[in-house]
């Protein structure tokens, strides 16, 4: 009908200038997130083949020189090149953390559907297990296992998914919960759908944008927190390197050279800003489809 | 011969809240088309929900073609569904977003009956609502209300249901279009030989296209019989109430009506 | 007592309400249905000046003489609750759900009037025992959470009426309750009208609802008037094709002889009584 017509688009006029002006902003944002990450993550890979020198290389001669055409991030200690130090860090920090987050996606949404599907008594036993991993710090679980199976890869990696999966749990709950009051999940319910396909095979592809959302955030935090430990001495053991280890190293001579702290410091902050960037760039991309389909 | 009988139904959804559903019994008979009438918080919605299978009662029993409803679960939980499928209020929300309409008008045949079901089978069933075939590659998004209410409609008669179950099917659409949907539910179940609840604030529809009406209060049935009769003459104090207030803002057959 | 003339509501170049005139009169009751983009809620909004800013009016509306368009804020301020008060569909939206029912009922007093706080407590039980709400002493304590939507559409009532407006306007104010709830409160909106000499205009898109409160009925669509009249005329013999459009959806709840009908041919098999 004509009036009804009318109507709705009134209200897309509205809606049309917000998201024009919006989404010009937020679209630089995912773009700005995904070269970034792209940079990044091209620059580990490339490490696999390639560093500008040979980072464990011992050079004394030009130790802790300042940062120069052939050295662009300065040397350490022992004369080694920190950006080629840098790069090959990067392998270990990005496995570590794309190993804790995928385990922590998987088993989080799992757990998170499984508590929105269950009754209430299950729901919240399962809620509570999962505030309970969300109260415990990685970093002490990470200490405790540094003692007991040793420091290295294995315990970050276990510290981290520790707390990536109730993290994940809680935030898809809400949502999956939500999804499921709706009537089509009822309507398929009536179809005689048992409740394990209707949690995976309705719920989640209608929460998949929050889950995609949560991986890259969770990405950004993990790459910190591996930082952190490794920072702490429990993460990877030489010769191994990583972000955090550089750091560690950096530390005594904060003052002497502090473009050792600076440099790479300002490295692991702007790759974790990437993967924020990222994940609020796709929430936009992926949410708005949403949320514009319901005011029209 | 009832079809569907309900003996004492108690049900709540807390374990110490109020009883939405209060010592509710009633019976369905094979064929029938019968109007279920009430106000928020009568009851009216989760009645046809425990009476269907979707819920469970805590207290009473459901009895279908002559078999509780749990040795039905226990036999054959799969074919129950034939009397239990709904329409329900709001067609947008009764269709996952992610799934187009060819996917989700054949989700009873593929959970029910374990087969994929033919593009002539469903073009068939889209045809019988009044759709034409090309709306089977959209989205839910896509179509209009009533367009959507009645691709609901084929979906729950598409595994051939004895028994449908409409909560306020046409509350939630255009007046101009509600005239169709029911008309189109009448017909399908002329057609079908389809026994019909009917769920509905409105007296007006259901004095129009259900037999029998049952007045249901606060989890309770209040009175029921013939349509004419709650309509023309009800007993209960708060069916008289009821009619009394629906007549209040129903309009006088106008003189002219359009059509 | 209040006149509309050559309303002109647009946003951007499109032109949303154009109503070339419309009176009521003091103590009148007017009702206006039509469906959602009619323009019908546009057109109130503009008496009161509530449009939002993006929209364009021009025109004009006087109000006891004195033009509303081209007042200040201010001064709309001192009509809005005193002189012309409104009534919204969701009273749970409108009610401040933080303060006491007994207090909110008092703002408008609080604002227009100088009483005393303790007089205000006694106007406010008044106002509440003329809009039918029983144990108004207990009710003003509670919080709008714990009244029922009837219970909390009167309150919203009481509230406009406070100030004894010589103009209530209704926005579907019964469209969220259920019937016999509607019902109540529909007797209570004729109910002050005739008792005070409060003039009423009463908006819906349900023309039964509001043929049941009105002496005279506007029906509009996209924008304009399409028919204007007594209830009567109306509903018995209208004139625009719209309008008997409007009549033809509102099904009515069928009488005796139809339904006996209705039972015989598409029931045969019910057994009559």
């Amino acid at each position: 009908m004509k009036n009804l017509a009318e109507g709705s688009k009134l209200t897309q006029v509205k809606g049309a200038r917000n998201s024009q002006g919006r989404s010009s902003r937020k679209s630089l944002q995912l773009i700005l997130g995904i070269v970034l990450t792209g940079f990044v993550v091209m620059l580990t890979i490339l490490s696999f083949f390639w560093t500008p020198w040979d980072p464990i290389a011992v050079n004394v001669e030009n130790r802790l020189l300042r940062p120069n055409l052939s050295h662009w991030f300065g040397t350490d200690r022992l004369g080694r090149d920190l950006f080629s130090q840098i790069m090959v860090g990067g392998q270990n920090t990005l496995y570590v953390t794309l190993v804790s987050t995928l385990i922590g996606v998987t088993f989080g949404t799992t757990l998170g559907l499984a508590a929105a599907g269950s009754g209430p008594r299950w729901g919240s036993v399962l809620t509570r297990i999962s505030d309970i991993g969300i109260a415990l710090p990685s970093i002490l679980i990470a200490l405790v296992l540094a003692t007991t199976i040793g420091p290295g890869r294995l315990s970050v990696i276990v510290a981290i998914s520790f707390w990536f999966v109730p993290v994940t749990a809680r935030v898809v709950v809400g949502p999956a919960r939500q999804i499921l009051s709706l009537d089509f999940v009822e309507a398929a319910m009536t179809h005689g759908r048992s409740r394990i396909y209707i949690l995976f095979r309705q719920v989640l592809p209608n929460i998949a944008p929050i889950v995609i959302v949560q991986t890259s955030m969770m990405f950004a935090a993990g790459i910190l927190i591996e930082a952190s430990l490794s920072f702490l001495g429990v993460g990877a053991q030489p010769p191994t390197t990583s972000w955090g280890k550089i750091l560690m190293d950096s530390q005594p001579l904060v003052q002497e050279a502090p473009y050792y702290t600076l440099l790479p410091g300002s490295f692991i902050m702007i790759t974790v800003l990437a993967f924020n960037l990222l994940g609020d760039g796709l929430a936009v991309l992926l949410d708005p489809q949403h949320s514009q389909k319901g005011v029209a | 011969m009832s079809l569907v009988t309900a003996k004492n139904l108690k049900f709540r959804y807390a374990n110490s809240g109020p009883w939405i559903i209060d010592d509710v019994s009633l019976s369905i008979e094979s064929g029938a088309s019968i109007g279920i009438v009430g106000e928020s918080g009568s009851g009216k919605s989760t009645i046809i929900r425990i009476l269907s299978g979707l819920l469970s009662a805590q207290e009473g029993e459901v009895v279908v073609e002559g078999k509780n409803l749990r040795e039905w679960s226990k036999d054959s939980p799969r074919e129950l569904r034939r009397f239990g499928q709904l329409v329900f209020q709001s067609p947008t929300r009764s269709f996952d977003p992610r799934m187009r309409l060819r996917r989700a008008l054949s989700e009873p045949i593929r959970a029910l009956e374990k087969r994929v079901p033919k593009d002539d089978e469903l073009e068939m069933w889209t045809s019988r609502v009044g759709l034409s075939p090309e709306i089977l590659d959209r989205y839910p998004h896509q179509l209009s209300g009533g367009q959507l209410q009645r691709v609901s409609l084929a979906r729950a008669m598409s595994i051939n249901p004895q028994v449908l179950y409409a909560d306020e099917p046409t509350s939630s659409l255009d007046v101009s279009v509600q005239a169709q949907v029911l008309n189109l539910l009448m017909k399908l179940r002329e057609e079908l030989g389809l026994t019909l609840v009917l769920v509905s604030h409105d007296l007006a529809i259901v004095g129009r296209l259900c037999e029998r009406i049952i007045v249901m209060r606060r989890g309770q049935v209040v009175e029921e019989g013939r349509s004419v009769d709650i309509l023309t003459n009800p007993q209960h104090e708060y069916t008289i109430k009821l009619v009394k207030a629906a007549k209040a803002v129903s309009l006088k057959d106008a003189t002219y009506q359009s059509e | 007592m209040l006149e509309i003339n050559n309303l002109r509501i647009s946003i951007a170049d499109r032109t949303l309400v154009e109503i070339d005139h419309l009176t009521i009169s003091a103590e009148e009751r007017l009702g206006i249905v039509g469906e959602s983009g009619s323009g019908k809620t546009l057109t109130v909004l503009s008496i009161l000046g509530l449009l939002p800013t993006m929209m364009n009016v021009t025109g004009s509306i006087t109000f006891a003489g004195q033009e509303l368009l081209n007042k200040s804020e201010n001064d709309l301020a001192k009509i809005r609750g005193r002189d012309i008060a409104m009534v919204f569909q969701d009273p749970g939206r409108s009610l401040n759900p933080t303060m006491k029912i007994g207090r909110q009922t008092g703002e408008t007093l609080r604002l227009h009037s100088d009483l005393s706080k303790s007089e205000i407590q006694e106007k406010v039980i008044e106002l509440m025992h003329a809009v039918q709400l029983q144990d108004p002493e207990k009710l003003a304590s509670r919080y709008p959470h714990e009244l029922s939507g009837g219970q909390q559409q009167r309150v919203m009532i009481a509230m406009a009426i406070a100030c004894k407006p010589k103009l209530l306007i209704a926005d579907e104010p019964t469209t969220a309750l259920d019937v016999t709830v509607q019902q109540e409160v529909l007797k209570v909106l004729l109910q002050l009208s005739q008792e005070s000499g409060m003039a009423l205009i009463f908006v819906s898109h349900n023309l039964g609802v509001v043929q049941a409160v009105s002496e005279r009925i506007a029906v509009m669509n996209a924008g304009k008037i399409v028919e204007i009249g007594e209830t009567s005329q109306i509903l018995n013999s209208p004139k625009a094709q719209y309008t008997r459009e409007l009549i033809g959806s509102n099904p009515s709840i069928p009488g005796a002889e139809e339904l006996n009908r209705l039972l015989s041919t598409h029931f045969p098999t019910v057994k009559g009584v």
